[in-house]
C-alpha cells in the first residue's frame, strides 16, 4: 500500500502546486494586477470601474485573504468567472467538453486496440534483432508533428477529394437520426488525425515490453510445452505488459486535452481545444487559469482512479506493495 | 541491416548539416533576398521552389532564414533539458537529509503537470521572448528524462563490477568517471536526440498556436502565418506544407543518427 499511497500523495501535491501557481502568477507580476486578473487591460476601462474590480477582487486585502477568497473560489464550483465571455469558467468549460471527449475517447479506445494488437503481433516477428517494415514506418510516424498530419489529412480528403467536411461538428439541416451519420462523418478526419499522432508511441511501448518479456525462459518453456502465439500473447505478454500500457493510456486520455488543442484548431471544432485557443487570443486569464486548473486535476484524477484499477486487476502490484 | 543502417546514418548526418549551414549562413543557401517582393501566391515552380507568400516572398528563402531561430530555440532548450535532467536524476539519488525525496517527489510532480498546458498558460502571462520559450520549454520537458536517466543509473548501480570496484577500494570519481559513464554514454546520446527531437515539435505547436516570437519567425511561426493569412482559401498548400516538412525531414534526420547509438543504451 505504500507505494500507491505515496502516488495519491505526489498527485494531490501536484494539484497544490498548481494552485498556488495560478494564485500567485496573476498577482506576482509586473503590470497591472486587475489587467492580469480579469483581461481587460487598461485602455477600455473606466477608473470607477477599475476601483469596482481593485475591491472585488480583494485585492487590497493583505495576501492570506486573498488566498483564502482564491481557494473558496475554487470550491463553490464557478472555477472562476471570465470577464471577456461573460461566464463562469465551469459553465463555459461544461459546455464544450462534450465535443472534445467525442474525439478524444474514441481515439484512444482506437489507439490501445491497434497498439495492443500489432505490437503483440510484430513482437513475435522481430524477435532476432529484425525490424518490420510497419515499425520503420510508424518510428517515421513519430516525428510528423500532429498538426502536420492534421493538416494533411485536412487539404487530401476535405480540399482535394472533397469527401469529407472542413469544419464543424454539424452542417445546417441535419436532422433526427441522419443528424448522427452526419456527426460521425464530421468526426472522421478529426479521430483519424489523433489516431495517427497517439499510435506510434503506444506501438512502440507494447512492441519492446513484449519484446523483451518474449526473451524470458518461461516464454521458452511455455512455447515449447505448445503453447500457440495467442495464449503467450494473452497470458505471458499482455499480463506482465500489463501495468506500462495501462499508465500510459491512462495518460493519453488526460494528455488527449492538449493535442485536442492542436485538432479543434484545425478542424474548427468547438470544443474544449478550441476554447483554449481563443482564450490565448484573447488574453482572457481567468479562462486560462481555470482551465490549466480543469486539465490538472483531470489529469490527477486519472492518475489515481488508474493505478488503484492497476492494483486491483494486477495481483503482481498487490504482492510487490505488501513485500 | 549493418549495411542499411550505415546509410542513413550518413544520411541523417548530411541533411543535419545542411540544415546547419543553412542557420549559418542563410544568404549563400536562400536563393532570393528575405523581403523581396514577387507576384503574390504563386505555385511551385522552378523559380521558386515552394512558391511565395501572401506578400510575394519567397517561401523557400523564408524557410532557409527561419533555420537559424528555429534551431537556437530547439537546441538551447534541449541542452538546457538534458543538463536539467542529469542534474535532477543525480540529486535524487542523493541519500543524506531526504534531499534524493525532495528531487524525487519534484520530478513526479512535474511528470504529472500537462505540459503544453502549462507552458501556453504561462507565456501568455509572461513577455514572449525566446529566452522565456527555452526556459519554459525546458522546464516542463526535464523531468521525463531524469526519470528515465535515474532509472538507468540505478540499474548501473545494482551490477556486480561496481560493487567490485568500490570493493578495490576506487574512490567515487574514479568509478563515476570509469564505470558508469562509459555505459551511461550511450543512453545520454539517444536521449539527446530524442529530445531534440520534442523540443522542436514543442516549439512548433507553440508558434502553430501563435505564442511564438513573432519577431523572429520559426518553421511554427510560418505555418501560424499560412494559416491566418487565408493559405487555405488560396489553395496555397505549399505554403503550409513546406515548413512542416522541413520538422520532419529534421526529426528524421535525428532519428537516423541515434539509430546508430541504440545498442548500448
Amino acid at each position: 500500500m505504500n507505494k500507491y499511497l505515496r502516488s495519491i500523495l505526489i498527485a494531490t501535491l501536484t494539484l497544490i502546486i498548481i494552485v498556488i501557481i495560478n494564485f500567485f502568477l496573476p498577482r506576482m507580476l509586473p503590470g497591472d494586477p486587475v489587467y492580469h486578473l480579469t483581461g481587460i487591460s487598461e485602455d477600455f476601462i473606466s477608473p470607477d470601474l477599475y476601483n469596482f474590480y481593485y475591491e472585488k477582487l480583494g485585492l487590497n486585502l493583505p495576501m492570506h485573504e486573498q488566498f483564502g477568497l482564491y481557494l473558496k473560489s475554487l470550491f463553490d464550483g464557478t472555477l472562476g468567472y471570465s470577464y471577456i465571455h461573460e461566464e463562469t469558467v465551469f459553465t463555459l468549460i461544461f459546455s464544450t467538453i462534450g465535443n472534445t471527449l467525442k474525439i478524444i475517447i474514441p481515439s484512444v479506445l482506437i489507439v490501445s486496440i491497434l497498439a495492443i494488437i500489432f505490437g503483440l503481433r510484430n513482437a513475435f516477428k522481430e524477435e532476432g534483432n529484425k525490424k518490420t517494415i510497419f515499425s520503420y514506418v510508424t518510428i517515421l510516424f513519430n516525428t510528423v508533428p500532429s498538426f502536420l498530419i492534421g493538416m494533411i489529412l485536412l487539404i487530401l480528403f476535405s480540399f482535394v477529394l472533397g469527401w469529407f467536411p472542413d469544419n464543424g461538428l454539424n452542417s445546417p439541416g441535419a436532422t433526427g437520426g441522419s443528424a448522427f451519420f452526419d456527426e460521425l462523418w464530421h468526426l472522421l478526419l478529426p479521430i483519424t488525425t489523433m489516431v495517427l499522432a497517439m499510435f506510434p508511441s503506444k506501438y512502440l511501448l507494447v512492441k519492446e515490453n513484449s519484446k523483451k518479456i518474449l526473451k524470458e525462459k518461461y516464454v521458452l518453456f511455455a512455447r515449447t510445452s505448445g503453447l500457440n502465439k495467442l495464449q503467450i500473447a494473452y497470458h505471458y505478454l499482455l499480463k506482465n505488459s500489463f501495468h506500462t500500457v495501462f499508465t500510459s493510456i491512462a495518460m493519453s486520455l488526460a494528455f488527449g486535452i492538449a493535442g485536442s488543442v492542436v485538432i479543434e484548431n484545425i478542424f474548427s471544432i468547438n470544443g474544449m481545444g478550441l476554447l483554449f485557443s481563443s482564450a490565448l487570443n484573447k488574453q482572457d486569464f481567468p479562462l486560462l487559469q481555470g482551465m490549466l486548473f480543469f486539465v490538472s486535476l483531470v489529469s490527477v484524477i486519472t492518475l489515481i482512479v488508474s493505478d488503484l484499477l492497476i492494483l486491483i486487476i494486477d495481483p503482481k502490484t498487490r504482492r510487490k506493495q505488501n513485500a | 541491416m549493418r549495411k542499411a543502417n550505415t546509410f542513413t546514418y550518413y544520411l541523417g548526418i548530411i541533411i543535419l548539416l545542411m540544415f546547419a549551414l543553412w542557420a549559418i549562413f542563410p544568404s549563400s543557401f536562400a536563393p532570393y533576398e528575405l523581403k523581396e517582393s514577387f507576384t503574390p501566391w504563386q505555385g511551385m515552380s522552378m523559380s521558386h521552389i515552394f512558391g511565395t507568400n501572401d506578400m510575394g516572398y519567397d517561401i523557400f528563402t523564408e524557410i532557409v532564414y527561419a533555420t537559424r531561430d528555429t534551431l537556437i530555440i530547439s537546441i538551447s532548450s534541449a541542452f538546457l533539458t538534458m543538463l536539467l535532467a542529469i542534474l535532477f536524476a543525480n540529486l535524487s539519488l542523493v541519500k543524506k537529509f531526504g534531499i534524493g525525496l525532495i528531487f524525487d517527489t519534484l520530478i513526479n510532480v512535474l511528470l504529472n503537470i500537462p505540459k503544453l498546458i502549462a507552458i501556453l498558460v504561462l507565456i501568455s502571462f509572461l513577455p514572449r521572448t525566446r529566452i522565456n520559450i527555452i526556459l519554459l520549454i525546458s522546464f516542463f520537458s526535464f523531468a521525463s528524462e531524469a526519470k528515465i536517466l535515474k532509472n538507468k543509473i540505478i540499474n548501473i548501480a545494482n551490477q556486480t563490477f561496481i560493487e567490485q570496484n568500490i570493493l578495490y577500494g576506487f574512490n567515487r570519481t574514479y568509478i563515476a568517471l570509469h564505470s558508469y559513464l562509459p555505459n551511461l554514454k550511450n543512453t545520454l546520446v539517444v536521449r539527446l536526440l530524442s529530445v531534440l527531437s520534442k523540443t522542436i515539435m514543442m516549439e512548433s505547436t507553440l508558434s502553430f498556436l501563435g505564442m511564438g516570437d513573432l519577431y523572429y519567425p520559426s518553421w511554427g511561426t510560418m505555418i501560424n502565418f499560412a494559416y491566418q493569412r487565408g493559405a487555405f482559401l488560396m489553395n496555397a498548400y505549399y505554403y503550409l506544407l513546406a515548413p512542416g516538412f522541413m520538422i520532419m525531414l529534421f526529426c528524421i534526420s535525428f532519428y537516423f543518427v541515434s539509430e546508430r547509438f541504440e545498442k548500448g543504451s
